[in-house]
């Protein structure tokens, strides 16, 4: 099994718990109180190449600005981070930019993974007149700057856990190209700390989920 | 009936004013405003001295409060000092009136909580409103059955009233009248009311206690009108967004939209936060939510908005009229958590430095497993390593205990349970705050410690470097950030199962031998302006050595200057500076007296926390 690190970041009420709740319990509230500092999740997926076992550690956060200044040590020695925001608010969108941006710049490690995520997808599906975020442009956006993309709903849980599993292959690629080089040098390792730690023995029930 | 079910807890005790049975009633007419600015006038009660803050306690030949002359002798120019922070002055606020000469609406007295149950709860809800507590709150949660809350509520509920009826034997004892459920006066501070406090306010006199304990009076008297002056401006600001005009919006208070969208993610399991299908308005509660954090954002622009005081206020408000629960506000993020709530949030990271300085004193079994990898760094000189970096790079265990004083709790545990530790908190000081994360940390003290057979787990808990997780496998112990998550998961939610709050309290804050049980508020303020001073002293360092603060700290652990100075680029310090980093390292050791922060306690005493 291996374990990720994974941090949400992104406006206030996008949906960042919404969605993780709807990858982990596979629920959903209408009214969702409004997550103080951050909360811890987790989850494991299997993928189908080689039946690996991914194990999430989720750390949800707070939305509001003002957190911005507590958000590093949450993210810190993260893999991998969904930044979402509401394709009907395109506030939310810049706000996402500036995330990206944000973890581009203060994040050491080249090989974090990055999903750019429209969340709130079923409003636009019962009246497209709500969509404000259109997505080509945030697809554009997401290829130029090297992110994954999904428009999801954590409501009706479309594509959510598509978002998850798209992650985990990524993440397992990154691992298996460091096991790659690694072993042709030899087991000689100079950088990666984060990296290899995250080979582990299969101490947990992958099926088990956290709460 | 559904009062009935809401069993003893009845906040209306004030107004004996007829219940009123439909919804439109719940409008503000001009009938409401006056009967409620009686009601203010009523309950003009004068509660004298009692410092909250320091905690001291009061000499018991002044049993009762002194009609303190604070209360009568303020003038009006005398303005608290948090008003000084706000923008605007009164002067403005009426400017704001008469310009626009309307008549606006007077706040709801919302002290009558369960008046409004009636109409908040739809008829048919008779055969779900067993699911919900006193307070409106649902008994079931992820983690507790309604079944097990049914069966301790039984008992629990028995010992309430007994407890009650302390109360007022006490109370009597005293001279103090309780007129119609209603304390007017509290004893001043002493032994026997801290030890009642400690085994719970009666939840009918909650509000009153609370306010009575932080002295709310004193600041209310001395800023009358102004709540209602407030509250003109949010009725503006609601006319500018009906009108769309967002510069205007945006002019005043840039957070408005942040407090709309929190409003019904604002307990939206309670009874009273919630709209029914057949509400076309927001309930009154919400209303009244949105009123107090609009005037808290205009009155106090340091903070403006902070997500976690809805759920501060909104616990308040099934407790206080609006009024008090702005002032309780006011008295919250200013006295009991100051610069928490700030746009910088340094104040939460003020707070963390603290409590972690508090359980290295007063956990010292716990300390390891928290403590990053600052002190065995075996490379480091010996000078270095009796330091606090952790105070500027906080260790990973803050990503769970953040939101506990941010939002005083409330959401940590069970709702019976946060009440009883605000109790403490209003009546004994922020002092309690870190009582109560200390108690938890410490009953979660069996997670820290498993899977650990040789010390050595603990030695390197939390260091994220390849050699060490090679250590640990090759001991065969649990790999660190598996026991990472755990303890963090275990920390998070083992609390929402503490339903009982006796449970809890006996655990650890009723027991003598906790060493941490001899914190006191003096200490917590000194922690506060020593902790303040290094983080302002280790950031200024950082920016003289040309180092970007920010992007530095957070960076994974390479060239990290805070674990080690060493690893530092050489293009960017030569061995120079790097000695000068080391003095000024030891300087700042230095001071704090002692070397390492003592907290008032010898190694006897110290031994006593051991287990």
């Amino acid at each position: 099994m291996l374990q990720f690190k994974l941090v949400l970041l992104g406006d206030s009420s996008v949906g960042k718990s919404s969605i993780v709740h709807r990858f982990v319990k596979d629920s959903f509230d209408e009214f969702r109180e409004s997550t103080i500092g951050a909360a811890f999740l987790s989850q494991s997926i299997k993928l189908d190449e080689d039946d690996t076992v991914i194990k999430f550690e989720i750390w949800d956060t707070a939305g509001q600005e003002r957190y911005k200044s507590l958000a590093p040590m949450y993210y810190r020695n993260a893999n991998a981070a969904l930044v979402v925001y509401d394709i009907t608010a395109s506030d939310s969108l810049s706000k996402a930019q500036s995330w990206v941006e944000e973890l581009k710049n203060k994040v050491a490690d080249d090989k974090l993974v990055i999903c750019l995520v429209g969340n709130k997808l079923d409003l636009c599906q019962e009246d497209s007149g709500k969509r404000s975020v259109e997505i080509s442009d945030a697809k554009q956006y997401a290829d130029e700057q090297g992110l994954l993309f999904f428009e999801v709903s954590a409501k009706t849980g479309e594509k959510v856990n598509d978002v998850f599993k798209s992650i985990g292959e990524s993440l397992y690629s990154y691992k298996k190209e460091e096991l790659l080089s690694k072993s042709e040098q030899n087991g000689t390792n100079t950088h990666g700390q984060v990296d290899l730690q995250l080979q582990k023995p299969a101490t947990s029930d992958p099926t088990s989920c956290c709460t | 009936m559904i009062t009935a079910i809401f069993g003893g807890f009845n906040a209306n005790t004030r107004n004996d004013k007829e219940v009123p049975t439909n919804v439109d009633m719940l409008e503000f007419d001009d009938t409401d405003i006056t009967s409620q600015e009686d009601t203010t006038a009523d309950s003009e009660v004068q509660i004298g001295d009692l410092d909250v803050s320091l905690n001291h306690s009061k000499v018991d030949d002044e049993p009762f409060l002194n009609l303190d002359d604070q209360g009568s002798n303020n003038n009006n120019n005398e303005t608290y000092s948090i008003l000084n922070m706000c923008e605007m002055s009164i002067d403005d606020l009426n400017e704001i009136d008469v310009i626009n000469g309307r008549k606006i609406e007077e706040p709801f007295n919302l002290l009558d909580a369960s008046k409004l149950e009636s109409n908040i709860m739809p008829a048919s809800s008779d055969h779900y409103a067993h699911s919900y507590d006193r307070y409106g709150f649902r008994k079931a949660s992820k983690y507790i059955t309604e079944e097990e809350y049914d069966k301790w509520w039984s008992n629990y509920s028995y010992s309430c009233s007994k407890n009650k009826n302390k109360w007022e034997r006490f109370m009597s004892n005293n001279g103090l009248p309780v007129i119609n459920d209603t304390p007017k006066k509290f004893p001043a501070k002493n032994d026997k009311l801290k030890k009642l406090v400690r085994k719970g306010v009666p939840a009918e006199w909650r509000g009153d206690a609370w306010w009575a304990f932080v002295n709310g009076d004193d600041l209310l008297n001395k800023n009358k009108n102004l709540y209602m002056k407030l509250l003109r401006v949010v009725s503006q600001l609601d006319e500018f967004k009906n009108r769309n005009d967002k510069n205007a919006d945006h002019k005043y208070l840039p957070e408005l939209d942040v407090i709309e969208r929190d409003l019904n993610r604002t307990f939206p399991n309670n009874l009273h936060f919630q709209r029914e299908p057949f509400q076309i308005s927001d309930p009154p509660m919400i209303k009244s939510l949105r009123n107090v954090l609009v005037a808290f954002a205009i009155y106090c622009p340091s903070i403006g908005y902070c997500q976690s005081l809805n759920f501060i206020a909104g616990l308040l408000l099934l407790f206080l009229d609006e009024e008090r629960t702005f002032w309780m506000l006011v008295i919250i993020t200013s006295t009991f958590l100051p610069g928490v709530h700030n746009f910088d949030l340094e104040g939460v990271n003020v707070n963390q430095g603290v409590l972690m300085l508090c359980v290295k004193e007063f956990l010292p079994e716990i300390w390891p497993f928290i403590e990053k990898n600052y002190n065995h760094d075996k490379k480091k000189p010996l000078h270095l390593r009796r330091t606090n970096e952790f105070l500027h790079k906080l260790p990973s265990i803050v990503l769970c205990t953040t939101n506990w004083l941010m939002s005083c709790f409330v959401g940590t545990f069970p709702i019976e349970t946060t009440l009883r530790v605000w109790d403490c908190l209003f009546y004994e000081g922020s002092n309690f705050l870190f009582k109560i994360s200390m108690s938890i940390l410490k009953l979660n003290e069996c997670h820290f410690m498993k899977n650990n057979d040789n010390g050595r787990t603990i030695y390197h808990f939390s260091i994220r470097k390849s050699n060490v997780n090679e250590v640990n496998r090759s001991n065969g112990t649990m790999p660190i950030e598996e026991m990472e998550a755990e303890i963090l998961q275990s920390l998070q939610t083992s609390p929402k199962k503490y339903l009982d709050p006796d449970v809890l309290f006996d655990k650890t804050i009723m027991k003598r031998r906790m060493a941490f049980n001899k914190l006191d508020q003096d200490t917590i303020d000194t922690l506060r302006k020593y902790v303040t001073s290094q983080r302002l002293k280790y950031k200024k360092y950082s920016k003289l050595f040309g180092l970007n603060y920010d992007t530095k700290q957070n960076s994974s652990s390479k060239n990290d200057i805070y674990s080690d100075p060493s690893v530092l680029p050489k293009e960017t310090i030569n061995e120079m500076a790097l000695e000068e980093i080391d003095e000024f390292k030891t300087k700042l050791d230095g001071d704090f007296p002692d070397k390492d922060v003592k907290i008032g306690l010898n190694n006897k005493q110290r031994m006593h926390s051991l287990p």
